[in-house]
């Protein structure tokens, strides 16, 4: 499996380089381009993975320039465990589970993803203090808001990948970024998006060569600057290039988020029972799983 | 003390020939006077409307209103409340118009900058409620109506079910009777930082260049806590009052369009109340102008000479002009409160010229020369003017005593407009009118002589003069017993004042304001802010539960008032309540802090905007929301105290684990109520304080004490009858009265000192009451009858106003003035003859004789 992705990327990565090379490509469809395959990698990324994350949330600062808290960050661990379905393998299905606050620990989120615009997200949370598993419905399109992901300032369309198709993309300049070489890839929503999007438009810093995020910038409904994404500690994981540190300082609420992936490993084989609601109300079956998987942390 | 009153008598005497030869360097000093004012005016004049311009740098009040803006954000909000024609907020057609309306507002709020509705920054109405139920093993949380428009009935219905089971939607979307709509908007007025810590980028052509963190900003290290790092909140932008309007404006745009006719609309708020009291000011500009007008008709109809119309105003213009220029050079901020300065400058100043201008032309009808009816002119009135303008400047620059910069500055600026008008009066005035002076001619003179007077009140007087002596005892005793029965009236009045009833019956505000007190959410709210000084604070079951028994016990005791609460308390009972399949025996507030942290959990992440909005993000500060009906200071006053002790009761036991706890009353309606009352017992008190410097004023320059006992029974008449009819009829004393009040005694106390100081000149002159009396009617009575009808016809105009807040004044500042009158013409003339008081004759005589058996 590991060898058929990396072909497959390499194969791919060759294809675009030649297309984006030939003059009869218009900027869109190489922007397009770019942010599909930059998408794509993100999904061999989330396809058998399991993270430990810390994230962590704090009301930012500035002095001299340099940003940071000026409180004590509140401190979230979680673990999460991803794989990519269906025939593109573009639908997903998670689980991710608290580990710390003490207070918080053992809730869990379980969330079912469809490529198909028609077809709902599928969310259960389970609250330990409560014991229950609950379905959570909160209705499609312009109904479902983006939520906050475990009350950081990261919301669930940060988080997302796919829907490439629902952005008008367009590179509005090309060339060295620091010591990385990027297209800065401008996405304005379309229709389709605005409707259930909180941004008016998404700047994007990609990474020429290794196809990953370096930098971007969102705007607010009214167009002024709303949050901004830096992803550094970029490593290759088992082929794959991974920002294990991500911080999202939004401006409007002056408040931070820095997500810390502390241990990962990624194209691993997830067993399709381990996605359902049994790992959120069955601890030791759970834990079992998990610690076959946690063997291959990196 | 007589010597001096003589000698300053002798030098008054001697202004007009003492000016004439300097006449060209007076006007020179003065146009140099006025540039030079002007320069200021044009460089440095700022006039700051915000309400927080009352306040002292540092009010607790304001402090404690910032800190809750900084954590929750502005509580300036509008509700607009929607009548459907259907008459019901359910049907098609209703629900149709306020998804459309929604979306509206919210495209308009969308719009770049400037953009005024972009202050709004969230969007409530039906169509966005988002409800929470349980359906067995799934929680739905969905928007009632959103892109799921329910079009059968049926599925309306089902709708206005689910509405129904949601706490928090009744009376905030929908009245009991689903007569009535609710559309909450949030606004930022109020809560915007002064300074951002970003600039953007998006202009720069090289988006390459910025390789570090953007927005100009760099991140390192971010998690490292730098405690001394700058904010972007620490402090926020003032809203002045024609903000308020131009947002209500482009608010109305949207609303009032035609294709929304099927409702009818009712907004209430801050902004709504700031709009039409803006309305209210320009509405005042516009009546002082017609006031002038009036007062221009009146002097030239009294004097027939359009010199004494323009030299008055020429005085009192200048005077106004000059100390809002010195204020402007001295770095002063003004206020509405200018207007009031250039009322009071109009009243005093416009007096004086009259009693100048009506000894001037009495003495010409007399037969005396233009030279020689100016000095007698200057040598009867200088000595009264002094004492007015000195009487009046002292009361004004009392109120620098006050806490409140406004009241400040407004004490400050009237006392030095007072006393330029004065300077003007003995030195410009003078000078202009040896150029040109009105001329009337009296009984006995021809045509070339003057004009005839159109309004001769000689005659008058002298009536008066026989009448008072005549009737002295009956006239003395009906005022007593009036004076007796209004201080009864004046024992009941209530110092109550309510800005938003100052809008007339039929305007719709206070339309708006009935309907939301009766059928909606009430028209004002009120905040207590909880801050317990440690994280997670708010996830103890105790904290919850206090707040929960605070929310009870107001809806217990307090219904007539409290329509509605809301606090964190209700979140984790609905969760609650909702997880356990909407059990009601959840709706409680659970023992296991566990398990409230996890509920929390749950609202922060379904809503992390509504949780802000409600509990700051380490869980140390909340506040609970209290929807009330609308009231005046008198009601509320009392209510927020018996609160405080509400919240001092109910919180303290839990300050032996939270020892910084600050619990502490807060809001836009907490801060007019409080700074209203404030105002007027402010007022009141400075009101007496003044009448006690007059007094003591009245007896040094009457040279008795008697005298100055006897000049405070006419000055405190005026407002002893005003405050006793409003006690009898019910009228509420507010603080816009309270604060024209120190004019109206002003006027008043102008008037007597008039009288008196003729009187008493006259009195130790000739040793007879009748004589006395007479003369002082004949020299004074006319100008003070002359001045009255002037400022009182002045300030009846102002009952025209539609903003109470001006028309209450107007009618009891000119009743008062008439009062005041009657006090002048008829008590004092009627107490002099039956009391004959001395009023230092006796010692005047004996130093006379001694200085005589002296020489």
């Amino acid at each position: 499996m590991k060898k058929l992705t990396l072909l497959s990327t390499a194969a791919s990565i060759a294809l675009l380089n030649l297309a984006l090379n030939s003059a009869a490509l218009a900027n869109e469809e190489n922007a397009q381009l770019i942010m599909e395959k930059m998408d794509e990698q993100q999904r061999l990324v989330s396809d058998g993975s399991l993270t430990r994350s810390q994230l962590s949330t704090c009301k930012f600062g500035q002095k001299d320039k340099q940003i940071n808290c000026v409180e004590t960050p509140r401190v979230k661990i979680l673990e999460s465990v991803s794989k990519q379905y269906g025939p593109d393998k573009k639908d997903s299905k998670g689980v991710s589970i608290l580990l710390e606050p003490a207070s918080e620990r053992g809730i869990g989120m379980l969330t079912y993803n469809y490529d198909d615009p028609n077809r709902d997200t599928e969310s259960w949370l389970y609250l330990s203090a409560l014991g229950k598993v609950k379905r959570m419905a909160s209705g499609t399109g312009e109904d479902s808001e983006p939520v906050s992901v475990f009350g950081s300032e990261f919301t669930t369309e940060d988080m997302e990948s796919g829907n490439t198709n629902e952005y008008d993309y367009k590179i509005l300049q090309q060339g060295p970024f620091g010591d990385r070489e990027v297209w800065v890839i401008e996405a304005i929503p379309k229709p389709v998006r605005a409707v259930k999007t909180e941004y008016s438009k998404l700047l994007y810093w990609v990474d020429k060569e290794r196809y990953t995020l370096l930098k971007a910038q969102t705007y607010d409904k009214r167009g002024k600057p709303y949050k901004q994404l830096t992803f550094k500690n970029i490593e290759k994981i088992n082929e794959l290039w991974i920002a294990r540190d991500v911080t999202l300082i939004n401006l409007q609420s002056q408040r931070l988020s820095n997500m810390k992936t502390e241990a990962i490993t990624t194209n691993v084989a997830v067993e399709d029972e381990f996605l359902t609601q049994r790992t959120l109300t069955d601890f030791a079956y759970r834990e079992k799983t998990l610690e076959a998987l946690r063997k291959y942390f990196q | 003390m007589q010597k001096l009153l003589d000698r300053l008598n002798d030098l008054f005497e001697q202004v007009p020939t003492a000016v004439r030869p300097y006449r060209w360097l007076i006007t020179l000093i003065f146009v140099g006077i006025s540039i030079l004012m002007a320069t200021g005016i044009s460089k440095h004049f700022t006039i700051n409307m915000a309400p927080e311009a009352w306040y002292p740098k540092g009010a607790d009040t304001i402090v404690i209103r910032d800190a809750y803006r900084r954590l929750f954000g502005s509580d300036d909000n509008v509700y607009i409340v929607y009548q459907p024609k259907s008459g019901d907020v359910f049907s098609e057609q209703a629900l149709r118009d306020i998804a459309e309306l929604h979306q509206d507002l919210e495209d308009a709020s969308l719009q770049a900058e400037p953009n005024e509705l972009s202050r709004i920054i969230k969007i409530d109405s039906l169509y966005n409620a988002r409800y929470q139920i349980s359906d067995g093993d799934t929680l739905i949380s969905k928007k009632l109506i959103g892109a799921d428009f329910p079009n059968s009935a049926e599925e309306r219905e089902q709708r206005r079910a689910i509405a129904i089971t949601q706490d928090s939607f009744s009376r905030m979307f929908f009245s009991n009777d689903f007569r009535y709509g609710g559309i909450s908007l949030k606004t930022n007025i109020g809560a915007v930082p002064k300074q951002t810590l970003v600039t953007d980028n998006t202009q720069s052509t090289d988006l390459l260049q910025d390789d570090a963190f953007g927005f100009g900003l760099e991140i390192d290290s971010p998690l490292e806590v730098e405690a001394n790092a700058e904010t972007n909140d620490v402090e926020f932008i003032g809203v002045q009052l024609d903000e308020y309007m131009h947002f209500m404006a482009a608010l109305h745009e949207v609303i009032d369009q035609d294709k929304y006719s099927n409702f009818d609309f009712y907004l209430v708020g801050n902004s709504v109340t700031m709009e039409f009291i803006m309305n209210g000011v320009f509405e005042a500009a516009g009546l002082i102008l017609m006031m002038v007008l009036l007062i221009v008709i009146l002097l030239w109809a009294l004097f027939r000479s359009l010199s004494a119309v323009l030299w008055s105003l020429l005085v009192v213009i200048f005077a106004g002009f000059w100390a809002i220029g010195a204020g402007a050079w001295l770095g002063v901020s003004y206020t509405t409160m200018m207007t009031l300065t250039v009322m009071l400058v109009l009243a005093v100043g416009i007096a004086s010229c009259v009693h100048i201008l009506s000894a001037y032309t009495l003495f010409c009808r007399q037969g005396a020369d233009h030279q020689g009816a100016m000095t007698k002119a200057y040598r009867k009135t200088g000595l009264p003017i002094l004492l007015t303008s000195l009487t009046t400047a002292v009361g004004m620059l009392s109120l620098t005593l006050t806490d409140m910069p406004v009241i400040q500055v407004f004490g400050a600026t009237s006392a030095m407009a007072v006393i330029f008008s004065f300077i003007l009066i003995f030195t410009i005035l003078p000078c202009a009118l040896d150029l040109w002076h009105p001329k009337l001619r009296g009984s006995q003179q021809t045509k070339q002589q003057g004009k005839k007077p159109l309004i001769d009140l000689q005659p008058l007087m002298i009536w008066i003069g026989d009448f008072t002596e005549r009737r002295s005892k009956t006239i003395v005793i009906s005022y007593l017993v009036i004076f007796i029965a209004m201080c009864i009236g004046a024992i009941n009045l209530k110092i109550d004042s309510n800005s938003a009833m100052m809008a007339r019956e039929e305007t719709p505000l206070r339309q708006s304001l009935k309907i939301v007190d009766e059928e909606m959410m009430g028209g004002m709210s009120l905040e207590v802010l909880t801050r317990f000084g440690s994280a997670d604070a708010l996830k103890d079951p105790r904290v919850l539960k206090a707040a929960d028994e605070l929310q009870q016990h107001i809806a217990a005791n307090y219904a007539d008032k409290v329509i509605k609460t809301f606090s964190l308390a209700n979140v984790v009972k609905d969760t609650n309540s909702v997880l356990n399949n909407n059990d009601e025996q959840y709706r409680v507030i659970p023992d296991d802090p566990r398990l409230t942290a996890q509920l929390l959990y749950m609202f922060n992440n379904a809503n992390p905007t509504d949780r802000r909005e409600t509990v700051n993000d380490d869980y140390s500060s909340s506040h609970i929301s209290i929807m009330l009906r609308n009231g005046g200071t008198y009601e509320y006053t009392a209510f927020f105290k018996e609160l405080k002790q509400d919240m001092l009761r109910i919180y303290e036991p839990l300050r032996a684990d939270y020892p910084n706890m600050r619990v502490e009353l807060t809001g836009t309606f907490n801060l007019a109520v409080e700074l209203m009352d404030h105002i007027a017992w402010t007022q009141l008190k400075s009101f007496s304080f003044v009448l006690i410097i007059i007094t003591v004023l009245m007896i040094i320059s009457l040279g008795s004490p008697q005298a100055g006992a006897i000049s405070m029974i006419p000055n405190i008449l005026p407002g002893i009858f005003t405050f006793g009819l409003m006690g009898w009829l019910g009228i509420p004393l507010d603080g816009d009265t309270l604060i024209v009040a120190p004019i109206i005694i002003g006027i008043a106390v102008d008037d007597t000192i008039h009288f008196l100081t003729h009187y008493r000149a006259s009195w130790i002159e000739h040793g007879d009451v009748g004589i006395a009396v007479r003369q002082t009617l004949s020299e004074v009575g006319q100008a003070v009858a002359f001045t009255s009808l002037v400022l009182g016809l002045g300030f009846a105009i102002l009952i025209f106003a539609s903003y109470l807040g001006l028309a209450k004044p107007g009618l009891f500042g000119s009743l008062a003035i008439l009062v005041a009158l009657l006090s002048d013409l008829l008590f004092l003339p009627a107490l002099m003859h039956w009391l004959k008081p001395n009023m230092g004759r006796d010692k005047v005589l004996k130093l006379a004789n001694e200085q005589a058996a002296a020489s």
